[in-house]
């Protein structure tokens, strides 16, 4: 099930950069707990629903309204920007 | 007595009565964290001048004749998942070596609205993935009873620094087994909550449906006391909850003790199975009614966990990606930003895990993987639902052996996978569990798991403390 063009799709989809022995290494390990995984095809599951969250929870939500900011944390995370210009985050063009 | 040997209460009376002061006591720790840290390695950071600092504070307090909770004065360290505002905080990952909290933590908030002093930032396995901290980025954790094995992970560094006697408690995360593991392996006691019973604000996720911060200590008291002062509901965690605080009474007496068979089959290694059998044993004999049940489809776990938490894993991570902070590397064009900084940045087990998860996520396997696996999630919960009908509290062990040795199993990652087989279960089902020591298997640890319904830490820690009564 998994082959090379697999491992390369997947990898372009996570956005990771891979080198060739990387790929191969990865291509092993995912075959084989892949093999392990298969363990759930004796599950029937038909009548089940999914578990998705931890417990029963519903969705939440709050009224669209500014909130408080803290400037000095605001600062704080301007302050790890990789590349910025003035006030402004710095990104490659995405055109 | 040595000052590193009292327990949060006993620290709090002292400190009252003036038998020593908190600069005095932080200034002991910090003398440990000196000698030790060159054999165990479990702090990535040490802040001295800020804990002195945190310990005048209480002194002063205390001077002052003002009121001062339990926590106030006690050292802890805190595992580096978890946000310290203006302290690094990687993740035991290089694509965070040099990023700096910008907030605190609710948990840690809490600890420092009472006025607990921290001493440091715990080293894990990478994004917490793994099980023995040896993923971590930046250098080995080393198991205090054993220095050629492993402390257990992710929260390595937090369990061995609390057995290692370099602070008094310390948080961890727990999504696959990683606070009760290291806590099994480096004898301590360390309780992975129901899910929501903490905030997850400020702790960098690894699977938001299954990671809970926990307390790590030497005793179940300890343990409360913390749990106390982190748990509740907070607006910045909508998943968390509330807890009934009505006081429980709960005695061996008078409860039923379930003891699932798949949990002591052919994996499970001799002397950890006595040792275990004999607590059960003693439990009985203080007039626990112990029944065998059944958690059917325990054999499913691990692949389901491992499909589930590298599946949201893979959306977790998806953040890190060289733009807003962390790791950023220089690239041609955009998609160069992504899988270079990405590339350079994660390790290998990281790397592992997004893709298994992006792959379980992807067209055309999604059905097949990730949909089947959470509706395996479901099955798995039931039996637990099931077996609280007729049992209070569920006995097993925590790891199927004691620490390995370092580097025995960070070749084969599925033999390392393994390690976590019967703590999954249990973060699938969003249950909450205690490890606590109750032997030695030689000179290596071995902690039993007591598990119990949704929300009942208090009858957890109720029969752990009876038990550590009796053992």
């Amino acid at each position: 099930m998994i082959d090379k063009k697999l491992v390369e799709n997947v990898a372009r989809l996570a956005r990771l950069e891979l080198s060739d022995a990387e790929r191969t290494k990865i291509q092993r390990e995912l075959s084989a707990i892949l093999d392990y995984v298969a363990l759930l095809n004796e599950v029937d599951v038909s009548a089940v629903a999914p578990f998705y969250a931890g417990r029963d929870l519903f969705n939440v939500t709050r009224a669209d309204q500014v909130t408080d900011r803290d400037e000095q944390v605001t600062q704080k995370i301007k302050n790890q920007f990789p590349h910025q210009e003035g006030t402004f985050l710095k990104v490659k063009e995405i055109f | 007595m040595e000052l590193h040997q009292f327990s949060i209460k006993q620290i709090h009376q002292h400190l009252l009565q003036k038998d020593f002061s908190a600069r005095e006591l932080v200034g002991h720790y910090l003398g440990i964290i000196k000698k030790e840290e060159l054999k165990i390695g479990a702090f990535l950071s040490v802040s001295d001048s800020l804990a002195l600092e945190q310990a005048d504070v209480v002194d002063e307090k205390i001077k002052q004749g003002q009121e001062i909770s339990w926590l106030a004065g006690a050292p802890c360290a805190i595992k580096d998942a978890i946000l310290v505002e203006g302290q690094k905080c990687t993740a035991g990952s290089r694509i965070l070596e040099n990023y700096f909290a910008p907030y605190d933590a609710t948990c840690v908030a809490e600890l420092k609205k009472q006025g607990a002093i921290i001493l440091g930032k715990t080293n894990l396995d990478e994004f917490a993935m793994g099980s023995s901290t040896e993923h971590s980025a930046f250098q080995i954790t080393r198991n205090p009873h054993d220095l050629t094995r492993v402390p257990g992970g992710t929260s390595g560094g937090s369990a061995a620094a609390v057995a290692a006697n370099e602070c008094v408690f310390a948080l961890g995360s727990d999504t696959g087994g990683s606070i009760r593991q290291p806590a099994s392996f480096c004898g301590v006691v360390g309780l992975k909550p129901t899910y929501g019973a903490v905030s997850r604000y400020g702790l960098i996720a690894h699977a938001s449906s299954l990671d809970q911060v926990g307390p790590l200590a030497k005793t179940t008291e300890d343990c409360q006391i913390i749990f106390n002062t982190i748990k509740g509901k907070d607006e910045n965690d909508a998943t968390s909850a509330d807890m009934d605080n009505s006081s429980v009474n709960i005695d061996l007496k008078n409860v039923k003790i379930g003891i699932p068979q798949e949990y002591f089959g052919e994996g499970l290694e001799k002397e950890t199975r006595a040792i275990i059998e004999g607590v059960i044993k003693k439990a009985q004999k203080a007039g626990a009614e112990i029944r065998k049940i059944s958690l059917p489809h325990s054999k499913y776990a691990l692949a389901c966990y491992y499909l589930v938490s590298t599946s949201e894993a893979s959306a977790n991570l998806a953040r890190f990606d060289g733009i807003k902070y962390g790791l950023s590397q220089e690239a041609n064009d955009l998609a160069e930003v992504y899988l270079k900084s990405r590339g350079h940045g994660f390790g290998s087990e990281v790397k592992r895990r997004i893709m298994l998860g992006t792959f379980a996520l992807s067209s055309g396997y999604y059905e097949a993987f990730y949909t089947k696996a959470q509706k395996v999630r479901t099955l798995i919960k039931q039996d637990f639902d099931k077996a609280f009908e007729q049992v209070d509290f569920i006995f097993t062990p925590v790891s199927p052996f004691p620490a390995f040795k370092i580097g025995e199993k960070i070749d084969d990652p599925l033999k390392m996978y393994l390690s976590d087989i019967l703590t999954v279960p249990i973060s699938l089902a969003g249950v909450p569990a205690l490890s606590l020591p109750v032997g030695k298997d030689g000179h290596l640890p071995v902690g039993l798991q007591i598990i119990s319904r949704p929300f009942n830490e208090k009858g957890i820690f109720q029969i752990a403390q009876q038990l550590e009564k009796i053992l």
